[in-house]
């Protein structure tokens, strides 16, 4: 066993292997919050009356918000005043190919492992890459066009389709949704913009590298993806970020909305600084993310692995407003060290014969705490609405925690709601046996836990899921129980 | 009353509490515990007032409509003559009346020493000091600090029990708070039980109200022991009328190889809350939690659990299932906390509901907090309707269906207390909730029609 122990210790200890900070000049705005730099902030983006106006709404909206106390999480206050709002590369020009990127960013990228310059060639990835803000490349931007799917970036989004974001921003995630939310609508600086038109089948996924780049740089993203009659989409979020003494925040807004037989699929692999071995330093990744099933037979999937930052705190959720709409959450969360996580995700039954799926694995080392935290709600009108849960915790030594907090909230009486958990460990007798077939332990540690979260990362896409059990591999490699 | 607002609901109550310290000495403060704990109670409301549901712990219940009700502390002297026949056995009766002791009530009995709270404190008040080893022991496992309820009962620590079980006694010990009055009655209880090593006891805590026109709202706090190798069962009964309200504060401490076992039936009562949380503080002690709820009207019932493992080589199960019809809610809260040092755990839990109206609701949050790595934890919860499958088998067998789904109804109940253990009770247990099945389901006229056995042998 303590033999085992100090194999944790010096694999779970392992240095963040993508800690660097890319030199770039960046274009900051002062630090602190006030009207002031919500319009600064405004006007560099160049943004529409109406939006300075939404944004201004949100601001005051946050000014009386008090932050949110209740989640298992416990970090140092944030001084939200000390925080810059707004960084952005100095080169405003958009680059018209790839040559036309700053070195140094096609360096960082290439550090990341982004295939940037092989992306034309690689099958079917369109990479919207966000460096500290500013979208500074999209490709395959004019394949997509053909049919009629937009894809680009929020600021340009608000330039060039302002009916559709007026239409849609803050509809499934309100200004004053919470604390974070409205802080996010105040200054958001950029982000992704997703439209499928009707009808239409997005031939390839989409893609998104975040990047926190800029020291003390809250990062404020806000995506809204639109899935109109009948289309269907597929989009995944990866990051990673370098590594840093001081706290970040990160506090994004995802928006997803499915009209009628639509279907979006949102998967994320996150790996951010998750600090280093005594929990100093790491990424607090505050973050909304929320479908809407808005039309009868739509369906959102969100599937994540979330591997890195030092504080997770996000409940990917689906409001199943359509009839016969269909919401899915899969979920691996890592955590090692002093990470903390608290993640899980809402399933609000509104329409008839709506059924929602929940799979989620999380897996606790070190002297980390990993909660799921859920709430299944059907309501009233929600007639023959259908929910299947699992939540299964993997400790690895005694030192971490596990924790379950499902809500589930039912008030029509043909709702079939089923929950179950399990917590379990690597049991001796299963290493034992791999050992026995001569596979060393790291591995056998890195193969069961694989197997225990295979369920979820079958829901991955291809690219994806090889990266994910990467990555659980680098976190997790010779784990015992 | 400097920062307690008396237009708050039940805070009138605390006046004479008030009083009580505003005369004592700082002497008398300083060696009267029970002083103590009232001004603890005082300080402790003063910060928090009573739950709302904004509150996490008291979510879902809006306990307004129960506590708007101009109350007052029993003021009668009044005595019960006799023990009112409600349970179908013998019993070791240790009963209040209108919130005051019923000494008469109770006949000597080997192995069993009863104490009056009311008198100890009165004595306390007099001369102080002379208190003995148990009477220190309230206050020690649920201190004021812990909930608004416990905080309000020990403001308002006046009667109560304490009971110490030194040998198996032959019969069940019946712990019961009558009420008959005219006007809204408050009713303020705290017991402390103590199981001496190797004994084993049957508590059966229920409440009644002998009036039907004002409501009756219990706070009753138990602090309960169990040394090594002793074992108790513990029944809560709350099958009254819908003007009975109560909220049940438990805590029992477990010693090595102790075993506890709890059944909650909720049936009839308008709103309940039950918050019991048992420590499993030594090795190889065991808790098992039943709670049964069967709903219907407006009634409430909150059962939050809560299982502590502190020790290795502990067990714990829990099964709560609740039947809600009309405008009813179940809410269920069920905690299992698996501290580091608590190796090889094993804890179950599981919850099921059923609904039967639309209008019934049911929130159900079972909950696992684990700091241990070699334990094995399972819980799981339902929602959801009888299967219709097995309705339509029975009827293609020629029930009909309304009697088709009390047979199911009555199957799904029966696995929470069909293995209590004094076969009297429990076939009168069954018989009662069979009756409120039929009447759920309308059946009562037909009742005779329907051959059913149901006396479970």
């Amino acid at each position: 066993m303590s033999e085992d122990l100090k194999i944790i210790e010096e694999v779970t200890g392992s240095d963040y292997k993508y800690g660097f900070v890319s030199n770039i000049e960046e274009e900051l705005a002062p630090p602190g919050l006030n009207e002031e730099i919500i319009r600064f902030i405004s006007q560099k983006k160049n943004e529409p009356e109406w939006l300075l106006e939404w944004r201004l709404k949100a601001f005051r909206a946050w000014q009386k918000m008090k932050e949110p106390k209740w989640a298992n999480i416990h970090y140092p206050p944030i001084d939200f005043q000390s925080l810059h709002y707004y960084a952005a590369p100095k080169k405003q020009q958009r680059p018209k190919s790839l040559d036309e990127i700053d070195p140094e960013i096609r360096r960082t990228f290439e550090k990341l492992g982004i295939p940037l310059e092989e992306q034309k060639l690689l099958a079917g990835v369109a990479v919207d890459a966000v460096l500290d803000s500013v979208s500074v490349a999209t490709t395959f931007k004019e394949k997509l066009a053909e049919l009629g799917i937009i894809f680009c970036s929020m600021s340009e989004a608000i330039q060039e389709h302002p009916d559709l974001v007026r239409k849609y921003l803050g509809s499934v995630v309100p200004y004053n949704d919470n604390f974070y939310a409205a802080l996010n609508s105040a200054v958001f600086s950029d982000g992704s913009f997703v439209y499928v038109p009707p009808g239409v089948r997005c031939p390839m996924e989409l893609s998104t590298y975040f990047r926190i780049n800029a020291a003390k740089t809250g990062q404020f993203e806000r995506t809204l993806i639109i899935a109109d009659e009948g289309s269907y989409v597929s989009y995944l979020e990866g990051c990673t970020a370098p590594m840093r003494d001081e706290h970040q925040l990160h506090a994004a807004v995802v928006e997803l909305i499915a009209l009628k037989d639509a279907e979006i699929k949102y998967s994320t692999v996150q790996n951010w600084y998750p600090g280093d071995k005594e929990g100093k330093g790491g990424i607090y990744n505050f973050v909304t993310k929320r479908g809407i099933c808005k039309g009868p037979n739509a369906k959102i999937s969100w599937t994540q692995v979330e591997t890195g930052s030092a504080i997770t705190w996000k409940y990917p959720s689906v409001i199943l407003l359509g009839d016969n709409s269909v919401g899915e959450f899969y979920s691996i969360a890592l955590t090692n060290n002093h990470q903390q996580a608290d993640t899980g995700t809402k399933m609000i039954h509104i329409g008839k014969n709506t059924r929602s799926r929940i799979v989620s694995k999380s897996i606790a080392a070190g002297k980390s705490n990993n909660s799921y935290r859920g709430l299944v709600r059907v309501l009233k009108k929600a007639e023959n609405a259908r929910n299947y849960s699992q939540c299964d915790s993997m400790l690895i030594g005694n030192r971490c925690g596990a924790h379950t907090f499902p809500y589930i909230e039912v008030e029509n009486k043909t709702a079939t709601v089923e929950h179950e958990a399990t917590v379990s460990k690597i049991g001796e007798d299963m290493l034992f046996y791999l050992n026995q077939r001569g596979i060393p332990t790291e591995e056998a540690v890195a193969l069961i836990v694989n197997g225990f979260s295979e369920e979820v990362l079958q829901h991955l896409p291809m690219e994806f899921a090889i990266e994910a059990r990467k990555l659980l591999a680098i976190s997790l490699e010779g784990s015992v129980g | 009353m400097t920062n307690l607002q008396e237009t708050k609901p039940l805070m009138h109550l605390l006046s004479a509490t008030f009083d009580s310290l505003q005369g004592a000495t700082p002497e008398q403060l300083e060696h009267n515990p029970f002083l103590q704990l009232r001004k603890r109670g005082l300080d402790a409301l003063a910060r928090t007032g009573l739950p709302t549901p904004k509150d996490e712990e008291w979510k879902y219940l809006n306990l307004a409509p129960y506590i708007r009700h101009p109350y007052q502390l029993p003021t009668s002297r009044e005595s019960l003559p006799h023990l009112p026949q409600t349970l179908p056995m013998a019993t070791i009766p240790v009963v209040f009346f209108n919130g005051l002791f019923q000494p008469h009530l109770l006949s000597p009995a080997r192995g069993i020493t009863v104490t009056s709270l009311a008198q100890l404190v009165d004595k306390a008040s007099h001369d102080g000091t002379a208190l003995g080893e148990q009477e220190h022991s309230i206050g020690q496992l649920l201190s004021p600090e812990d909930d608004p309820f416990v905080a309000l009962n020990a403001a308002l620590l006046h009667q109560g029990a304490l009971l110490h079980i030194t040998q198996t006694p032959s019969q069940p010990i019946y712990l019961a708070s009558i009420t008959q009055s005219g006007h809204p009655l408050f009713v303020n209880l705290r017991f402390a039980i103590r199981l001496s090593a190797g004994t084993a006891a049957t508590v059966i805590l229920d409440l009644r109200t002998l009036s039907k026109t004002a409501p009756a709202f219990h706070n009753i706090v138990s602090e309960i022991w169990l040394e090594t190798e002793s074992a108790l069962t513990l029944i809560f009964l709350q099958n009254d009328t819908a003007q009975n309200y109560g909220v049940l504060t438990t805590r029992i401490a477990q010693t090595a190889r102790s075993r506890s076992r709890l059944y909650t039936i909720t049936a009839g009562n308008g709103m309940v809350r039950n918050t019991t949380s048992v420590q499993l503080n030594e090795p190889e002690a065991e808790t098992v939690l039943y709670g049964l709820s069967i709903l219907r009207d407006t009634e409430v019932a909150d059962h939050h659990t809560a299982v502590e493992h502190l020790a290795p080589n502990c067990q714990s199960s829990e099964l709560y299932k609740s039947i809600v019809a009309d405008q009813a809610t179940n809410i269920f809260n069920g905690k299992i906390f698996v501290h580091p040092e608590a190796q090889q755990t094993n804890a179950y839990q599981s919850n099921h509901n059923i609904l039967l109206s639309d209008d019934a609701r049911v929130y159900t949050k079972p909950q696992l907090e684990i700091f241990a790595d070699d334990v094995r934890c399972t819980h799981g919860a339902t929602v959801g309707q009888l299967p219709q499958e097995a309705v339509f088998y029975l009827q293609t067998r020629g029930l009909p269906e309304p009697v088709a789904d009390v047979l199911l109804l009555h199957a799904f109940a029966a696995e929470v207390y069909e293995q209590l253990p004094i076969e009297p009770l429990r076939v009168w247990i069954d018989q009662q909730l069979s009756n409120r099945l039929f009447d759920i389901v309308d059946l009562a006229a037909d009742r005779k029609l329907v051959d059913l056995q149901f006396a479970t042998s």
